[in-house]
């Protein structure tokens, strides 16, 4: 009788405590949102000068990417994301053509960009939540780690009846850096390259991860 | 951006390969040596003249760590000159043979190995059907170009070789990529220089001989441009191959290419129809020029 009574005891406490952990581990599990990059709201533009006469823009057509937010912790966001390097535009045929080429993106090679956030510093300003995104960027098969400030647009229902965040950033890379070293002399196609992203994510199921 | 290129691709590979080919002649070595020591590091030299776009650091990493497919190349060249230089000597033939066979094999295989379309795209049938199909374009090119020793042949097919490399650069920067087609204008200064430089060395072999009352009995230095056969295949035949797989060239016009690149510097001409003098000269300008004139064509579209 003693023994099943201290048996009885011990199961009690176990389900006690394994009902408190669950507990808490849902309520942060509700608290991490987890979103998926709406491509038809995704823009990733890019800028580069030409003999230092003009810039030449053009944009990338395929961008898709899963990203997280945790309200609790802003330090625990993460972003990732992939572009179809073959997808650029740049409104002409022939010098989309050589952009493809090896002469630059060599998509043969290279076909995608892709983007892995491995740190995030969230700064509250006076232009809003601004993202201090630490990450590995990979450009014609060249790992860089970049630093890239990310502002949140805006968060909440959107037109389709979803939940819906949105970011913006925009930031500097010299093409060298990830070996597109042609036509570098007499500036004929410039070493920097602007970059703007603007992208908006969808909700998913509250506390699930998206399936990539 | 003009100059760079004339001096990278032009000048550079120009200069040393007449030089090499001078101090080897002079070293006593035969065409069958300085011809394809010439042709190789000439191209090699202006190949990595054209790589320093941000310093000769990053030129050196770009070949001693390649990272895009054609960066394989002078390696590949290295390889190809080790076994012409087998070759070159009959007793070590059979050595030289088995090391070509080994080399159709891999370069294909090396340049091709970084494409999406090997990589993911195809199947294993698919692939090993493609490498194979490559390997004996490679093989049958290097043999055809090799083949002939007709020494009344040489001077026209070196210089049509030399007018295919610039068509060939042509049709590679129509198709997008200019680097490809800056590359072969490099072979065909390293060619060009080794031509020269030849001709100089073997002026002065005859009038030393001539001085000492010796018989010249050797063919002209140009003759051993066969012996080249093999750096001409994997550099000129590797930029097709990249051109197809990496760019806009269509495969009608790589095939275009090899025909003339085959009619150019092969003996194909010399056997069958035992023409001599201006017809013959005729009969393989317009066998390499018409496939290579629609070869360029076909890149406008």
């Amino acid at each position: 009788m003693k023994g099943q009574t201290l048996m009885s005891t011990s199961i009690r406490r176990a389900a006690i405590w394994s009902s408190v952990f669950a507990l808490m581990t849902a309520q942060h599990a509700a608290a991490v949102d987890y979103y998926t990059v709406d491509p038809m709201h995704t823009s990733v533009v890019f800028s580069v000068a030409h003999s230092g006469f003009s810039y030449t823009y053009g944009f990338f057509r395929k961008a898709t990417g899963t990203y997280k937010l945790d309200k609790d912790n802003p330090a625990n966001n993460s972003f990732s994301f992939l572009i179809d390097a073959n997808s650029l535009d740049t409104n002409n045929q022939e010098r989309d053509k050589h952009l493809r080429s090896p002469d630059f993106f060599d998509v043969q090679q290279y076909p995608t960009i892709t983007f892995e956030s491995t740190r995030c510093t969230p700064s509250n300003t006076q232009d809003g939540m601004i993202y201090q995104l630490t990450g590995n960027l990979t450009i014609h098969g060249v790992t860089k780690s970049v630093s890239i400030p990310l502002r949140m647009l805006g968060s909440g229902p959107g037109p389709y009846k979803d939940q819906r965040s949105g970011f913006l950033c925009q930031i500097e890379l010299k093409r060298t850096d990830f070996g597109m070293n042609e036509l570098l002399k007499d500036n004929l196609v410039g070493d920097a390259v602007g970059i703007t992203v603007s992208f908006e994510g969808s909700l998913q199921q509250p506390g699930t991860a998206p399936v990539r | 951006m003009f100059l760079h290129t004339f001096l990278c691709a032009g000048v550079v590979p120009f200069v040393v390969a007449a030089a090499i080919t001078i101090v080897a002649a002079q070293m006593h070595a035969g065409p069958r040596v300085f011809w394809p020591l010439g042709t190789a590091l000439g191209f090699i030299a202006g190949y990595i003249a054209l790589k320093n776009q941000t310093g000769m650091a990053g030129a050196i990493a770009a070949i001693s760590r390649p990272q895009h497919a054609a960066d394989w190349l002078p390696i590949i060249l290295l390889l190809a000159l080790g076994v012409c230089l087998l070759l070159a000597e009959p007793a070590h033939r059979w050595i030289g043979l088995s090391l070509a066979a080994m080399l159709v094999l891999a370069a294909p295989l090396r340049l091709l190995c970084g494409n999406v379309r090997l990589n993911g795209e195809w199947s294993a049938g698919q692939k090993l059907a493609c490498i194979v199909l490559l390997a004996s374009l490679f093989g049958a090119t290097w043999f055809i170009l090799a083949h002939s020793e007709m020494a009344h042949t040489a001077r026209t097919r070196v210089w049509l070789l030399l007018i295919d490399a610039v068509g060939t650069a042509a049709a590679l920067t129509i198709s997008g990529v200019l680097v490809y087609g800056q590359a072969c204008g490099a072979l065909a200064a390293a060619v060009a220089g080794t031509a020269l430089a030849s001709s100089i060395a073997g002026r002065r072999s005859r009038a030393a001989r001539a001085e000492s009352h010796q018989t010249f009995g050797a063919a002209p230095p140009s003759s051993g441009f066969p012996a080249a056969a093999g750096i001409i295949t994997f550099s000129l035949g590797s930029f097709i191959i990249l051109g197809h797989f990496f760019a806009d060239l269509s495969a009608t016009s790589a095939l275009l290419l090899f025909v003339s690149l085959a009619a150019a510097g092969g003996p194909l001409f010399d056997g069958l129809l035992r023409i001599r003098g201006w017809q013959h000269v005729v009969i393989r300008a317009i066998a390499c020029l018409i496939p290579l004139a629609a070869a360029v064509t076909l890149s406008f579209g």
